[in-house]
């Protein structure tokens, strides 16, 4: 004679427990993962007299903006290699935008461009300032990259920055400190470089 | 007699060569553009060497062992350090070479980057596809080289200098050519989100980014999606992938109403010092061709 055993249904108690335990888990893994790896919106501290490059200027003025980062190098390095610093026409022969009258220069504003430089001899202090205004884009800006010689003549110690300003016909301004440029509605443009983006990464 | 002699030569010469070779910088670098850019740079004053071996596509790439063993022959490395080479980190690591035991040069820390076209905030990553963000690149590396190999900073910089020129006459070239073309037809979607840089330094902008799979090929249902995404944006140009897909631009271009043209993403083929100027070429005789082609194009009305 055999025996038999009977079994009772389980209770699904534990099943339903280990079920949410596990999705909960799943979740929390996942929100770990986004919160760590996922993409967040840039945040840049930006005051109110700045713009940033990557979130505020329209297409026209970021495509001379960007052309104008790249330029500050050039005119660095022309200045580094050849002596004074480059004005306009140097700027062209070099095919440096956004000066160059090409393609470029065309589909954005057709830009009239300036030089200034105050570096006198024996002046330990100065600037160079490249003006560009009378774009024929709608919308777009007038702008101003000014080179700060902190020594004449020694690159090395410059500190270079970018202005923009929301009247097109907007002249060069008559001195590159920080407040007058700021009195004049002149607003520095802040980059998002991929320094920036690095850290953002790292967090 | 002539063996002896040989032999001698090779003994005495031996520790000359092995000092010499110690004092040449190793370069290693990630991604195609960045070896034409250093090797411009350096010319025959260093050694290039490429994480990893030419064919590869660093999209989604998978570090191989070998790459580990290259890794661990590198005195610097040159990265995009922006996403585009985010695998680099993960061999690095694997070689045990942090960025104490190996400098990093980031190619892009002073670049003003852009978002994707039409992807709100996404970084556009791809700086090195044109002319104007290639040569802020290649002046920082010249510059990070300088600082590594001082007796060669002013070599490096005067390279970088006149390869930066060169690369300009090359855009320069095409210029009065394709401003003579009249633009005002030309709507583009590209089926990546790479080419801002490059259509934003010749004044341009693109529509749209309809890109359903990058570098895989797309199912059925997404073939479907990006076809009424194409037509929906009223574009009458797609800019495909050099290396990729004809097959899938050849049903696009059957299914709306647009012309293909292809982007070289200049991550492909052989490492060599002219690539990247090659395949720039190639990228601005496509752009100035659907250019010409566009003027004929009556102008859909986009419906999104």
């Amino acid at each position: 004679m055999s025996q038999a055993t009977t079994v009772k249904a389980s209770n699904s108690r534990w099943e339903v427990a280990l079920l949410i335990a596990g999705v909960v888990g799943m979740l929390a893994a996942t929100g770990f993962y986004v919160l760590k790896y996922g993409r967040s919106e840039q945040v840049q501290e930006i005051q109110p007299w700045q713009v940033s490059a990557y979130s505020d200027l329209g297409v026209t003025d970021q495509a001379i903006y960007n052309a104008l980062v790249t330029a500050q190098e050039d005119i660095a390095w022309i200045q580094y290699a050849e002596g004074p610093w480059p004005n306009i026409a140097t700027l062209e022969d070099f095919l440096v935008a956004p000066f160059a009258r090409d393609f470029f220069w065309e589909n954005n504003g057709q830009l009239e461009w300036g030089f200034r430089d105050v570096v006198q001899e024996g002046e330990m202090q100065g600037y160079t300032m490249y003006h560009g205004n009378n774009g024929t884009i709608e919308g777009q800006s007038a702008y101003i990259l000014v080179i700060g010689h902190l020594h004449a003549g020694n690159n090395m110690a410059n500190h270079n920055t970018i202005w923009v300003h929301n009247n097109p016909q907007q002249g060069m301004p008559k001195t590159s400190t920080q407040q007058s440029l700021i009195l004049e509605g002149w607003k520095n443009v802040v980059p998002y470089t991929g320094k920036n983006e690095m850290e953002r990464l790292q967090d | 007699m002539n063996r002896l002699i040989a032999s001698l030569l090779i003994a005495l010469t031996a520790p000359l060569a092995a000092a010499q070779s110690a004092d040449r910088l190793t370069v290693g670098i990630t991604l195609h553009p960045y070896y034409s850019f250093v090797a411009n740079i350096v010319q025959d004053r260093a050694d290039i060497l490429p994480l990893i071996q030419a064919g590869y596509n660093p999209h989604g790439y998978s570090a191989q062992p070998e790459d580990i063993k290259r890794a661990m022959d590198m005195d610097v490395i040159v990265m995009n350090g922006i996403g585009h080479d985010s695998w680099a980190d993960e061999v690095l690591q694997a070689a045990g070479r942090d960025e104490r035991d190996l400098p990093r040069i980031y190619a892009n820390s002073a670049v003003a980057l852009m978002p994707v076209s039409g992807k709100d905030q996404t970084v556009n990553s791809h700086t090195f596809i044109s002319t104007t963000a290639a040569i802020a690149q290649i002046y920082e590396i010249a510059k990070q080289l300088g600082i590594y190999d001082p007796q060669n900073a002013d070599f490096y910089r005067a390279n970088a200098r006149e390869y930066a020129t060169n690369l300009r006459r090359i855009k320069a070239e095409y210029m009065p050519e394709i401003a003579s073309i009249d633009a005002s037809n030309f709507r583009a979607a590209t089926m990546h989100g790479a080419y801002g840089y490059l259509m934003q330094e010749f004044g341009l902008q693109i529509t749209a980014v309809v890109e359903p799979r990058h570098g895989v090929e797309p199912t059925a249902r997404q073939l479907a999606e990006t076809v009424d995404e194409i037509n929906a944006s009223g574009v009458n140009i797609l800019f495909a992938e050099r290396f990729f897909a004809s097959k899938l631009a050849d049903t696009l271009e059957a299914e709306t109403n647009v012309r293909i043209f292809s982007f070289s993403h200049i991550s492909d083929g052989e490492y060599n010092a002219d690539h990247f100027e090659e395949e720039m070429r190639y990228n601005i005789e496509e752009l100035r061709a659907a250019l010409e082609y566009s003027v004929a194009q009556p102008l859909a009305q986009a419906t999104n």
